[in-house]
């Protein structure tokens, strides 16, 4: 999952960029609302974390103005005043989520995930493909009772594909999943990821569409 | 006199007894010209009535043996003493209680003399045809009585009813300052945390100045309150983040690989130096707004204080690789300031300046004297604040859109507070080739260059 963190304070910023990639997902971290306005105009997030003081604006500006441009990216607020009256703004402007400061960063991680889940309309936790079952918050893959040992970024291609079984998504999709703006691109990883996935759960798991990219067919 | 029902009552009662004495004394005085009028009046009366008699027994009377006196009555019976004398001062007769000597001196009309004593008023009636001098006389001492009698009669129902008066006023004052009283009680009653305005509704005229003062005294209390519970709130919060960024570091330090750990102990090593800055910050707010120091003014030299700045920034200036620059103008000027308030005030700037300059720049430092008051100027040449932005910096834990590295945005908040006690201002302006200059103005006499060994003269 690839989520777009906006904190100004760096020390913060930074333990939250560690703790998220950590979690297993794609980070990028920016500073302001003129940044983050151009990182969600640019890139596809599945979440995103917003602190509410930032120098050239507040969160909850940036939030009303997403919302009023249809924009359904989940977002979490995240900020320091922790009041009641300050949590129902927050969620009323039509934030998924709120924690307040400090926080866990497994809490936030789950919380991320939740919103995610939520967005894409599902409820359970977990997502099931036939006898493949992939649990995003413990990052396991099992097929039938057996576990199926995968890397981090397999399981990304593999949350990515699952979660809209049928739909196609494309190499460069999946790539912006897999790395975050700083992040070197290394040709041939998707297609690697994809072959050694199958080898693992088993060829009818993983389709190929030509010239488009790849899916999971409906269950 | 601190009692105001006291003093009423004192003043009234002093009012009230002047009036009446002067009262008193006009009745008196009155009272005996009256009395004086009338007894002369009868002294005259009784002369001629006395003549009349003697005219009737056909001067019989001159050759007359002296008639022994009357047996005296009364008091007041004495009051009147008739002689009878020849022309030659042999005495014909006399009334009860009049004395052997003759009354007067023998001229006609009223005269006064004293008789063994007692002070007598006479009238005198010479009556050549009978060739008799009839005197006739009241006793003074006795006509005092008679005024001294009549003021009395006056008197006791007046003290009786200045008694009366004293305990009405003094209940009535007491009604008269319920108000006051109401007012004091209705205070009394408040919690300290109420400021709500007090009702004027139906205050007394005069007490209302005193109730505006009192609900303008509320109006300021109330805002220094919602001031600094703003302020508190505002503190808690700003502590939040750095609190987060040192709980989520420690989280991963303890979980995550070791090239990850380092990395984040240092952030929590730096994140630690922050926070406590941060709280230095505000305690040196707090403090600059109880005014808890005494101000010492004296002549400190600039060039010595930027040396205390530059110790305390030292690894800040390392890390930015940026050098404070004295102007050569400005090398000798020595200022007269608090030296606490202008370290904090230098401090506070010159740390900004450093946070936003580019590396490898120079922090200017320049002082100056003007008419309009002598003046010390910080310059940088970062990227400067935008000009919609250079009202709203100075506010509390307010940071600029371009404001980089680590701040609270309390900094400009403290240099405007102690320059607000010290009597400067702060001026904060964009330098036509980028950067920003931060001028404090001072009082005029404030910067001097003392006269040194190698200066030139003049």
């Amino acid at each position: 999952m690839r989520i777009l963190v906006v904190e100004d304070d760096d020390i913060l910023r930074q333990a939250i960029e560690a703790g998220l990639s950590i979690a297993g997902f794609v980070v990028d971290a920016v500073e302001s609302v003129e940044d983050a306005r151009a990182a969600a105009a640019a890139w596809e997030y599945d979440a995103a974390v917003l602190d509410i003081a930032l120098p050239d604006g507040t969160g909850l500006d940036l939030l009303r103005e997403w919302r009023g441009a249809d924009c359904r990216l989940p977002i979490l607020l995240l900020t320091a005043r922790n009041t009641v009256r300050d949590r129902i703004a927050g969620l009323d402007l039509g934030a998924d989520d709120y924690l307040g400061k400090p926080f866990d960063l497994d809490e936030l991680a789950a919380r991320l995930r939740a919103i995610a889940r939520r967005a894409k309309g599902r409820s359970s936790p977990l997502i099931e493909w036939r006898d493949v079952r992939l649990d995003p918050a413990a990052r396991s893959v099992t097929k039938g009772e057996a576990l199926v040992s995968v890397s981090r970024r397999e399981i990304t291609i593999l949350q990515a594909l699952m979660e809209q079984p049928g739909h196609v998504i494309s190499r460069t999709q999946l790539e912006e999943r897999l790395y975050g703006w700083q992040e070197e691109i290394e040709s041939n990883a998707v297609e690697v990821h994809i072959h050694k996935l199958r080898q693992k759960l088993g060829r009818e798991l993983i389709e190929t569409v030509r010239g488009e990219g790849y899916r999971v067919p409906r269950a | 006199m601190n009692s105001l029902r006291l003093r009423l009552f004192l003043l009234l009662l002093a009012a009230t007894t002047l009036v009446w004495s002067a009262a008193a004394a006009w009745t008196y005085f009155s009272t005996r010209a009256d009395v004086q009028r009338v007894l002369d009046r009868r002294l005259t009366e009784a002369a001629g009535m006395v003549a009349s008699l003697a005219q009737g027994s056909g001067g019989a009377v001159r050759g007359r043996a002296p008639v022994p006196p009357a047996p005296i009555e009364n008091a007041y019976s004495r009051q009147l003493s008739c002689q009878i004398w020849t022309l030659d001062w042999r005495l014909v007769g006399r009334s009860g209680g009049a004395p052997a000597q003759p009354l007067g001196l023998g001229r006609p009309g009223f005269s006064e003399r004293t008789i063994n004593g007692e002070r007598w008023r006479v009238y005198t009636l010479v009556d050549r045809q009978l060739g008799l001098r009839i005197l006739v006389g009241d006793n003074l001492e006795v006509r005092q009585n008679l005024i001294a009698d009549m003021m009395r009669g006056l008197l006791l129902p007046a003290i009786v009813g200045m008694l009366a008066l004293a305990v009405l006023l003094w209940a009535a004052i007491a009604q008269g300052l319920w108000p006051l009283q109401r007012l004091a009680r209705e205070l009394a009653r408040r919690a300290p945390s109420d400021h709500r305005p007090l009702e004027a509704v139906d205050t007394a005229r005069e007490l209302r100045p005193l109730v505006t003062a009192i609900n303008g005294l509320f109006a300021r209390l109330e805002q220094l309150r919602s001031n600094e519970r703003h302020f508190i709130a505002s503190a808690a919060h700003e502590l939040q983040t750095p609190l987060a960024g040192l709980r989520a570091h420690a989280q991963i330090a303890l979980t995550a690989d070791a090239g990850r750990r380092e990395q984040s102990l240092q952030a929590i090593q730096e994140s630690v130096d922050r926070t406590s800055r941060l709280v230095q910050q505000l305690l040196d707010l707090s403090r600059e707004e109880a005014e808890a120091e005494p101000l010492n003014p004296r002549w400190l030299p600039l060039r010595e204080l930027l040396m205390v700045v530059n110790g305390e920034l030292e690894a800040l200036l390392r890390k930015r690789e940026i050098t404070l620059a004295l102007d050569p103008a400005a090398a000798e000027v020595e200022l007269h300031a608090d030296e606490a308030s202008l370290l904090l005030i230098l401090r506070n700037l010159i740390r900004n300046a450093v946070q936003h300059a580019p590396p490898l720049s120079e922090v200017a430092i320049s002082a100056g004297c003007a008419p309009a008051g002598d003046w010390i100027a910080i310059t940088d040449a970062g990227p400067g604040i935008p000009e919609t932005e250079l009202g709203k910096v100075r506010s509390r834990f307010v940071r600029g859109s371009r404001a980089k590295g680590e701040g609270s945005g309390l900094g400009l908040s403290i240099v405007e507070l102690v320059l607000e006690r010290n009597g400067g201002r702060l001026d904060l302006s964009n330098n036509s080739d980028g950067g920003l200059r931060a001028t404090v103005h001072l009082h005029a006499g404030a910067v001097r260059t003392p006269p040194s060994a190698d200066s030139p003269p003049g």
